[in-house]
């Protein structure tokens, strides 16, 4: 077994809280950008704190880098570069890491991409959402569908081959030809990797509240499922393969960065919100951005809530099934055991047998894995593993 | 020594501040120090506090040194106001001479305090009119107290008017019991006889009955026997409640009081039942003495199958203290292992549940309250079903029987008609109307308690804004054109959901049992049919479509925690379900079959 490669598996998170305008179905931790200088001086605080974490690792390795946000394409290049540039000074990153930027359509020109290119980045994930105006309009985007076919058009001829879409389907007056229309459009531009998400809204959120007022309407349960076991048909006969509930990859262009979450390995995470996971312990930077330019100006470490702290052996296992079956390969029981010591198959041995039953998990060749038709009411099984 | 004494009860209706003039009687004869005073001091259970209704006070002996100088004891005797109780209603009033009937002046008299009060002219005490709350806006004392001289041929200058919660008037209520209620004239030196009328159970004591002598006297070490069951125990303790437990050497004729005599049970101390001295008893019993059957029945089940000896237990304890419980174990394909139990009426069926769960800390699962139908079978014989489940075949049922109460109803005259309307779809049959004065009316009908317990009460108090009110008491047995309805979940019938009702409203019961059974069910993995058949006869059916999303779109580093929330939420919401096959039924679905769409 060749677990030991396994424990370099460790990604760097970095949070970029700016966007041009917040979104209305957004419930990430970001702001409108500020000034420049604003955005100088955290460029600066990350790289702070980059020294000051990577200090305390013994192990340096990072398997792979995300910048996401917020909209990280809302740096410049140059300070996209230095980011990059300090991980790489402060840390030991894999010759072969995965670079990953998230970006917004109306961010990007070709200039940029250049300049994003030589900071280091790989992997673009741009946030299409729909390619529909009237979808994009009620997200509250700053782009239209235009936009994002050029922005691809512009991130092809860059010579980034390995980009993300992102698209959200449940979206209030969406109906289903809408939504094949922008399935459609997005499978034609040929991307390397899709993510296609159901519209779930936080509460708080300016969308939820709407909908809430009766200003608009979600299509409806059937509808979504409609739409999700629509989406998967096409894209797969697109030449994707699924991996995971809401993620499609051409052969070979997983995220491993994603990975990293859904394999419950751990992750470091830099920048104001950002959330880390190590020792047994998840917490979070303090949601506050100007605590964090202050802490870090300081050269302090930002102060943290703990989310989840000495996490004992049925914590961690039930993180591990929650987020493993969430891949389409599921979990390897084998490896699974070595590393928590338990069987799982023992342990869980009622929950696994009826929804085996149940025709919404299987075993084979060593994997325990959800049935496509689970996916999308794979809560109901996934609830009973929480400690 | 007996001129000194006197017994009283009070009579009221719910919320016509009983226990508030109970707490200042407590006040003002200065058995308790405002230090210690708490509101509704004589309330014993949690329960009564919370909701702010009092089932029964506990009674309490109190010292008032009155105008003429001379110093009283005061023995308050309270009465359940609530018509389940209305046996040990009138056990309390049997150990009184007087009654204070305390009638709210905005509210007037409601047919439940009268049928107390019929009950308390019966036993010849007397009765001493109050009228409360005259401080509240709304309050028209005048009105009230010609009511209760046109209603009760009280005399309307006798009446006092008080506030309990002011304080006004309390000093007059205690000379009015002093000067108006005989003192008791019991023989001191006859042979024992000690009425039991109440009795609870006390961890380190045992049971403790409260009683009334009626004559001769009780000692500690006395040896006493009860005789009812014949069973005899020795005295090791007696007392006087003031409002604390506080030993006497004797009780005597006319005195009321505790004893304590190692019994292990409430169900040896009867509610009713003499006590008298087992070396010398007295010839006979006092009269009165009644054995309480249930009138309801539910089975009661744990949610969790393991907890069925814990319920068990609980249940075993709360006996102790309630003679009028009663369980025997049950099964259900359903459900699994629980008990039938049988309660005095709705309201003790609800307080005995709420204990079971709050207490003794189980999630039960309680089936639709039924009566018990009779049934003469085609062979001849006689059965008593108090489970739908024990229902026979129709083709071996010769005739199904109901009980019957007399409903008496008090009224404003304009729902007259309402009332009758009511009873009538109810399937009443009408016996009397009499106007108790010009405003007033008191309807009698004669209906079936299946159809009082099913929605009765409260489709009167909707229909007349509250102000209906109503008593009842069993009248008797009678033929009626009974079906089973059973209600079956993709095809399997649910033992737990049957039900009893009359054919003229199977369909309509049918529909609205399968459309509430489609509300509460939530989506499943699977389409779930619901149908509700008499027979093999479907006659209602609605479908819950199968579970389409339940699914977390995103899950990355950031959320982990929250969604892991979510996810342990939606876990606890499943204990809140029984899976039966594989559909998972909410467990206040078995209930259900009781309530219908509220109008």
């Amino acid at each position: 077994m060749a677990v030991s490669g396994e424990l370099v598996n460790r990604g760097l998170y970095i949070h970029i809280p700016f966007c041009i305008k917040k979104c209305s179905y957004c419930d990430f931790y970001s702001m409108p950008a500020g000034s420049s200088g604003m955005l100088k001086r955290y460029v600066k605080a990350v790289q702070k704190e980059l020294e000051i974490k990577a200090a305390s690792l013994a192990d340096k390795r990072m398997k792979t880098v995300y910048a996401g946000g917020g909209t990280p394409s809302i740096l410049a290049g140059e300070e996209l570069k230095s980011i990059i540039d300090a991980v790489r000074e402060y840390l030991d990153l894999d010759d072969n890491a995965e670079i990953s930027l998230e970006a917004n359509p109306a961010t990007l020109d070709a200039g940029k991409l250049k300049a994003i290119r030589k900071a280091g980045f790989n992997r673009i994930s741009l946030g299409v959402q729909s390619f529909q105006d009237d979808d994009l309009h009620i997200l509250g985007r700053s782009h239209n569908a235009r936009d994002a076919v050029n922005t691809i058009k512009v991130i092809q001829d860059s010579g980034i081959s390995n980009y993300n879409l992102d698209l959200i389907y449940g979206i209030p007056g969406q109906t289903i030809s809408k939504w094949e229309e922008t399935l459609g459009i997005a499978l034609e531009l040929e991307p390397a990797h899709l993510s296609v998400y159901l519209l779930q809204l936080d509460e708080n959120t300016p969308l939820a509240v709407d909908i809430g007022k009766g200003r608009f309407q979600l299509t409806g349960e059937d509808s979504e499922a409609q739409m999700y076991d629509m989406g998967i048909d096409m894209i797969e006969q697109g030449g994707f393969e699924q991996y995971e509930i809401s993620n499609f990859a051409r052969p070979g262009y997983e995220c491993q960065h994603n990975l990293i979450y859904w394999k419950a390995r751990e992750y470091m995470g830099i920048g104001a919100g950002a959330v880390s996971f190590t020792d047994k312990r998840r917490y979070i930077n303090k949601k506050d951005l100007n605590h964090y330019l202050w802490a870090l100006d300081k050269g302090r470490a930002s102060e943290v809530e703990e989310l989840e702290n000495m996490m004992d052996q049925q914590e961690l296992v039930a993180d591990a099934i929650i987020l493993g079956l969430r891949m389409c390969d599921g979990i390897n029981l084998e490896q699974f055991d070595f590393r928590y010591g338990i069987k799982i198959l023992d342990y869980y041995k009622d929950i696994i047998e009826k929804y085996i039953d149940r025709g919404l998990l299987n075993i084979s060749k060593g994997q325990l894995r959800f049935t496509r038709r689970a996916y999308f009411i794979s809560n109901e099984v996934l609830c009973h593993f929480t400690a | 020594m007996q001129d000194r004494i006197r017994n009283f009860s009070i009579i009221a209706h719910i919320d016509h501040g009983k226990s508030t003039l109970a707490d200042r009687l407590l006040q003002f004869t200065g058995a308790i120090s405002a230090r210690e005073m708490r509101e509704q001091y004589l309330d014993k259970m949690d329960l009564e506090r919370e909701k702010g209704i009092t089932i029964k006070l506990q009674p309490v002996r109190l010292k008032y040194q009155a105008r003429d100088e001379k110093e009283y004891i005061l023995n308050l005797i309270d009465t359940p106001g609530h018509v389940d109780f209305s046996y040990e209603v009138s056990r309390s009033l049997a150990a009184c001479e007087g009654a204070l009937l305390i009638v709210d002046a905005s509210q007037g008299i409601e047919a439940q305090t009268l049928a107390n009060v019929y009950m308390a002219m019966e036993l010849n005490l007397e009765i001493i009119g109050v009228v409360n709350k005259i401080d509240l806006p709304g309050a028209e004392p005048e009105k009230v107290m010609q009511e209760m001289e046109d209603v009760l041929g009280i005399d309307h200058s006798d009446i006092i008017p008080i506030s309990a919660k002011m304080g006004l008037g309390i000093e007059e209520v205690l000379e009015a019991i002093v000067n108006k209620i005989p003192a008791p004239a019991g023989d001191e030196k006859g042979p024992l006889q000690a009425l039991i009328f109440d009795s609870y159970f006390d961890s380190y004591k045992g049971a403790i009955s409260y009683v009334r002598v009626v004559a001769g006297e009780v000692r500690k070490g006395d040896l006493i026997m009860m005789m009812a069951s014949g069973k005899q125990f020795e005295v090791s303790e007696i007392g006087v409640i003031n409002p604390y437990m506080t030993e006497v050497q004797s009780l005597k004729a006319g005195e009321v009081g505790y004893l304590v005599a190692g019994i292990k049970n409430v169900i040896d101390t009867r509610v009713g039942d003499t006590i008298t001295g087992a070396r010398m008893p007295a010839p006979r019993a006092l009269p009165g003495y009644q054995e309480v059957k249930p009138m309801v029945y539910c089975g009661l089940y744990p949610l969790e199958n393991n907890d069925f000896e814990k319920l068990r237990d609980a249940l075993d304890k709360l006996k102790l203290n309630d003679a009028s419980l009663f369980y025997e174990p049950e099964s259900s394909d359903a459900l699994g292992f629980g008990f039938r139990c049988g309660f005095l009426g709705l309201l003790h069926l609800e307080i005995v549940r709420e204990r079971l769960e709050r207490e003794y800390d189980l999630s039960l699962m309680a089936t639709a309250p039924v009566v018990v139908y009779r049934i003469q079978l085609t062979d001849g014989s006689e059965k008593d079903v108090q489970n739908p489940t024990h229902w026979p075949p129709a083709q071996k049922i010769q005739a199904v029987m109901e009980p019957y109460y007399k409903a008496t109803i008090m009224v404003p005259h304009e729902y007259v008609g309402t009332i009758m309307e009511l009873c009538q779809e109810k399937r009443g049959t009408y016996i009397n109307m009499e106007y108790l004065t010009a405003q007033r009316v008191i309807i009698t009908y004669k209906l079936p308690l299946a159809e009082i317990l099913y929605d009765f009460f409260d489709l009167m108090k909707s229909r007349t804004k509250g102000y209906a009110s109503l008593d009842y008491e069993l009248s008797g047995y009678e033929i009626s054109d009974l079906v089973k309805l059973d209600v079956m979940l993709n095809g399997e019938v649910i033992d737990a959901l049957s039900f009893i009702t009359h054919k003229d409203n199977s369909y309509q019961r049918a529909r609205s049992i399968a459309q509430r059974l489609r509300k509460i069910i939530p989506r499943q993995m699977y389409e779930v049919i619901i149908q509700a058949a008499i027979g093999s006869k479907v006659i209602a059916r609605e479908n819950i479509k199968a579970m389409r999303k339940d699914v977390l779109a995103k899950c990355y580093g950031g959320d982990i925690t929250r969604k892991k929330k979510l996810l342990e939420k939606q876990k606890e919401g499943k204990k809140r379900m029984k899976q039966i096959g594989h559909i998972e039924v909410p467990k206040d679905a078995f209930m259900s079959v009781m309530d219908i769409e509220k109008e």
